[in-house]
């Protein structure tokens, strides 16, 4: 990703910068042209730092992760809602390992068991990161397109200066250009020109070099002339402009760095005393040359130079420099080609191996790899599954209309996933047992100990059994439940049943649950039935749940009902959406959405109308979406001029969900001006769903808007929706902003 | 002497045989909560070269190859007084040296512990017993199935615990029959606790 790569060339520019600023600082003593290539090589290095970090075939994994390495599984664990559960604690000396299982699938909120209903909020945090991540990559490149611009316009002002320019042709000029040229070893020809824009000497021309000077250069003594001179020629010699031009696009790439820009302001102050030690080398007395540098200075005290060109002096490292000329003690020999070596060795040593370095990622945990493996073998049974539905489907299809096929297709794949997520379920839990085959000796003696008179030695063996999860321990633990005294070890065992999950336990757990009188026990009794998931205890459980006095039971009761997801639980149901008890009725609501029976709808539906919880009121529309019923619209028509925004959000997510509508309402079209923008969102997405062209002003309408989620949505329902006005509205969104948008709409056109 | 938890901690992280020996001292006559809170921060994080806590590696080689580097570091002389400590008179001394030996993972220390299996006193026998189960080495096996015909209960029921955490097959005959014979109730909840380890 951008960022990470940001992130990362701008770590290992600070460090290459800061060596430099280290091998500057040991070469204080050493001469300006030493500095400036150290300073010249570092710029290249900094250029070449993030080309070689995307294009090295290796990596060294060395740094710590920084910044942007996301970590994967943010899904927070469902929180077991009442401590219903207590495992037998182990009582013996060191168990302190006995582990303390409590009921795994209890949803905390009954809708987040529902992932289909809710895919959007799961993914919330990811997108929020991809967004900043998206933001601070546009940033960088605007900011690099800014920088790009400022050196282009300094080319364009050196043209400019370049328009006005006259070729000198005094003989004065030339032959002083010719022999200045042989004092510093020029051999290539160099123009000398003359600009009514250039207030100061300045050298510049990446392959053919040009002296520009000020029209009052021919006013100059013959003294100042040399200087100037062999000052810009000595420019020329050291290859000035090209390391400027290094420096300056180091700065475009590095915009952000004040670093960099340090680092290039520092090689072309090294540059400038370079030159003027090039022109003492050449002859020049050092005091008249510092006398002259110092009226070039104030001659242009508001002089900026365009980029790219090298000008004779700036004020701001003045100073430094004329003591530096001044002082009789600087080495100023040149660069020999030994150190240039060296150092171009040195600097690819450095830049190399740094820009190989990669971010040490997390090391995948143990469990990260489990949860990876189910994952993946969930998927594939999940896969197969529906392969497996259409393939059906296609076999049996004959003159059934198409759309009544789709739609069947469609049913068939949801109950597939719903099969195939059980399926899969089984299947690890039948790999366990097969790795861990239950050993006889040991089922009996755990069996036999079931009727130990200790209380303690019965709690350890139940608990034991259910830890094995062995079907062969069922009677045995069923009879404890029934007949043990202890109305612990009665507990544990309806624990252990629910821990087997086996259909052969309901009739003995629903006979406890007739004749039990401990809350507890048959609180667990309960939860047992809700993991097992059969039917078979769906009219037990509402029998009692008739009965039933307690609150935590029948929570709990309704909770197992909506666990087992069987239509014959919804009669008993029903009465309960009229509970006293908030958390009872909502439970009750999850369960019927959880159920997906069409008998839900009107009690549900009159529910609605006199429910004053909002909670509980979007729970309400989230099991109506589950439902797809048509005779939901108007509770989700009411439902859009909800006081309450989450509930309006479900009304039209709900509204999105219901099948076999053939016009949009015009509710729906209305929450497409929604302020809310993710009401825009799902009611664009419905109104794409439902094909209505009635709906196409408006969706033309929200091409408009700000929220690019908004109009992508929309550009898919304009897709869906084939008339003229769809298409020319598809056309139009070709010149989007957004280039996903753009994509859609020129798939959408490609389809007509 | 009272041994407060941060010296354990402490001592933890100095990781050194000087600093072993002193919290062993440091906890003769400290009453049982205290003795407690520091045998069980030995047991949970005590360790040397920072990867203990881990159980050992089933594979021999492998356990073979860590056992060597682990003795190299391990300071010469500790496990000697470690196992002398095992036979001290003081209560709590005896239960600091026992997970400390384990924590060891080294032949040494294991067979020191082993040994004090084999103690005339029972609290000597049970803190090896613990300990024994600490090493999580399928090899101790043996002389745990031994401790399992123990005249003392406490001694069987840390045997029968011991087997339990070390999670090996080899253990479920012993256990089943301690389960149905055992004349203790005590000593039948902790091998129905350890069937169920095992197989769980």
């Amino acid at each position: 990703m951008l960022p990470s790569i940001l992130i990362d060339v701008t770590v290992k520019s600070v460090v290459l910068v800061s060596l430099a600023a280290g091998g500057c600082a040991i070469a204080r003593r050493s001469t300006a042209a030493h500095r400036h290539y150290l300073w010249a090589l570092t710029l290249v290095g900094l250029l070449a730092l993030p080309l070689l970090a995307a294009g090295l075939p290796w990596r060294l994994p060395v740094m710590p992760a920084i910044g942007f390495t996301s970590s994967r599984n943010d899904a927070a664990p469902v929180v077991p809602a009442s401590a219903a559960i207590v495992a037998p604690d182990a009582r013996t000396a060191g168990a302190v390992t006995a582990a303390l299982r409590a009921p795994e699938r209890m949803p905390a909120n009954p809708a987040a068991g529902d992932q289909r209903a809710f895919a959007i909020t799961p993914a919330a945090p990811a997108t929020a990161r991809l967004d900043f991540a998206a933001l601070l990559g546009t940033l960088w490149l605007v900011g690099i397109a800014l920088a790009l611009g400022r050196l282009i316009i300094g080319v364009a002002a050196l043209r400019w200066m370049m328009r006005g320019a006259q070729p000198i042709s005094d003989r004065a000029w030339l032959d002083l250009l010719a022999s200045t040229s042989e004092r510093l070893d020029i051999r290539a020809p160099v123009r000398l020109l003359e600009s009514p824009h250039a207030n100061m000497p300045m050298a510049f021309g990446l392959r053919r070099p040009v002296v520009l000077l000020p029209l009052e250069a021919d006013d100059w003594s013959h003294e100042l002339r040399e200087v100037v001179l062999l000052h810009e020629l000595a420019h020329v010699r050291r290859f000035d402009v090209r390391a400027n031009l290094v420096g300056q696009l180091a700065c475009v790439l590095h915009w952000f760095n004040p670093l960099v820009w340090t680092a290039a302001r520092r090689m072309r102050i090294e540059a400038e005393r370079a030159c003027d030690d090039l022109v003492l080398g050449a002859g020049a007395p050092a005091s008249a040359y510092a006398a002259h540098l110092l009226e070039m200075v104030q001659a242009a005290t508001n002089l900026r130079a365009p980029a790219l060109a090298v000008p004779m002096a700036q004020p701001s490292a003045f100073e430094g420099r004329v003591l530096a000329i001044l002082d009789p003690r600087v080495a100023r020999h040149g660069l020999s080609r030994r150190a240039a070596v060296i150092g171009l060795l040195v600097i690819a040593a450095v830049t190399v191996p740094l820009a190989a370095l990669a971010p040490v990622q997390d090391t995948p945990q143990q469990h990260d790899r489990i949860q990876r493996r189910v994952e993946r073998r969930t998927q594939a049974a999940m896969q197969q599954a529906v392969t497996q539905a259409v393939r059906a489907r296609v076999n049996a299809v004959t003159d059934v209309q198409l759309a009544q096929n789709i739609q069947a297709a469609v049913q068939e794949s949801r109950v597939a996933e719903r099969v195939a997520e059980r399926a899969a379920r089984e299947a690890a839990r039948g790999q366990e047992d097969q790795a861990r085959a239950h050993d006889p000796r040991v089922t009996v003696a755990l069996m036999v100990a079931l009727e130990d008179t200790h209380v303690d030695v019965r709690l350890e063996a139940i608990h034991a059994l259910g830890e094995r999860g062995d079907t062969a321990a069922i009677n045995a633990l069923v009879a404890a439940l029934r007949r043990d005294a202890s109305k612990e070890v009665r507990k544990t065992a309806a624990w252990a049943l629910g821990q087997i999950e086996d259909a052969r336990a309901v009739p003995g757990l629903l006979g406890a649950l007739r004749d039990e009188r401990d809350h507890e026990v048959r609180n667990q009794v309960v939860w047992a039935l809700g993991q097992i998931e059969s039917a078979d205890a769906v009219a037990g459980l509402g029998a009692a749940l008739r009965t039933e006095d307690d609150l935590e039971t029948r929570r709990m009761m309704v909770w197992a009902l909506g666990q087992i997801e069987d239509a014959a639980a919804v009669p008993f149901l029903v009465p309960l959406l009229r509970d006293s008890d908030a958390e009872v009725r909502e439970k009750t609501v999850w369960a019927l959405g959880q159920i997906e029976s069409k008998d839900a709808v009107e009690p549900l539906v009159a529910m609605f109308a006199s429910e004053r919880t909002s909670a509980v009121r979007a729970q309400i529309l989230w099991a109506l979406g589950q439902l797809e019923d048509a005779r939901a619209m108007p509770a989700l028509e009411a439902a859009l001029r909800d006081t309450s925004l989450e509930v309006r959000r479900k009304a039209v997510w709900a509204m999105g969900q219901i099948d076999n509508l053939r016009t949009a309402p015009a509710g729906l079209i209305a929450a497409l001006h929604d302020p809310d923008q993710e009401i825009r969102r799902d009611a664009a997405r419905a109104i794409g769903e439902l094909q209505d062209p009635a709906a196409v002003p408006a969706l033309v309408e929200l091409m408009r808007d700000s929220d690019v989620e908004v109009r992508r949505n929309a550009v898919r329902a304009l897709g869906e929706i084939s008339s003229s006005a769809s298409a020319a509205a598809l056309v139009a969104a070709l010149r989007d902003s957004d280039p996903e948008v753009r994509r859609l709409a020129a798939h959408a056109l490609g389809d007509r | 002497m009272a041994v407060p938890p941060c010296l354990a901690a402490q001592a933890d992280r100095v990781g050194d045989s000087a600093a072993a020996l002193a919290l062993v001292e440091a906890a003769r006559g400290a009453n049982p909560v205290m003795c407690e809170l520091a045998a069980r921060s030995v047991e949970s994080q005590w360790g040397w070269g920072g990867d203990m806590g881990v159980r050992a590696p089933r594979d021999p080689a492998v356990r073979a190859a860590m056992d060597q580097t682990r003795g190299r570091r391990t300071p010469p002389g500790l496990v000697t007084q470690l196992a002398a400590s095992l036979r001290d008179d003081d209560a709590c001394v005896r239960r600091l040296a026992a997970p400390m030996l384990a924590r060891m993972h080294t032949a040494s220390a294991n067979q020191a512990l082993r040994v004090a299996l084999q103690h005339e006193r029972a609290t000597t026998r049970e803190a090896a017993a613990l300990g024994l189960g600490f090493t999580g080495d399928p090899a101790v096996i043996p002389a745990l199935l031994a401790g399992t015909q123990d005249a003392e209960v406490r001694v069987r029921v840390a045997c029968a615990w011991a087997l339990g955490e070390i999670e090996d097959a080899r253990a479920v005959g012993a256990l089943v029959r301690m389960l149905r014979e055992d004349r203790d109730a005590e000593v039948r909840a902790a091998a129905a606790w350890a069937l169920g380890n095992i197989e769980g």
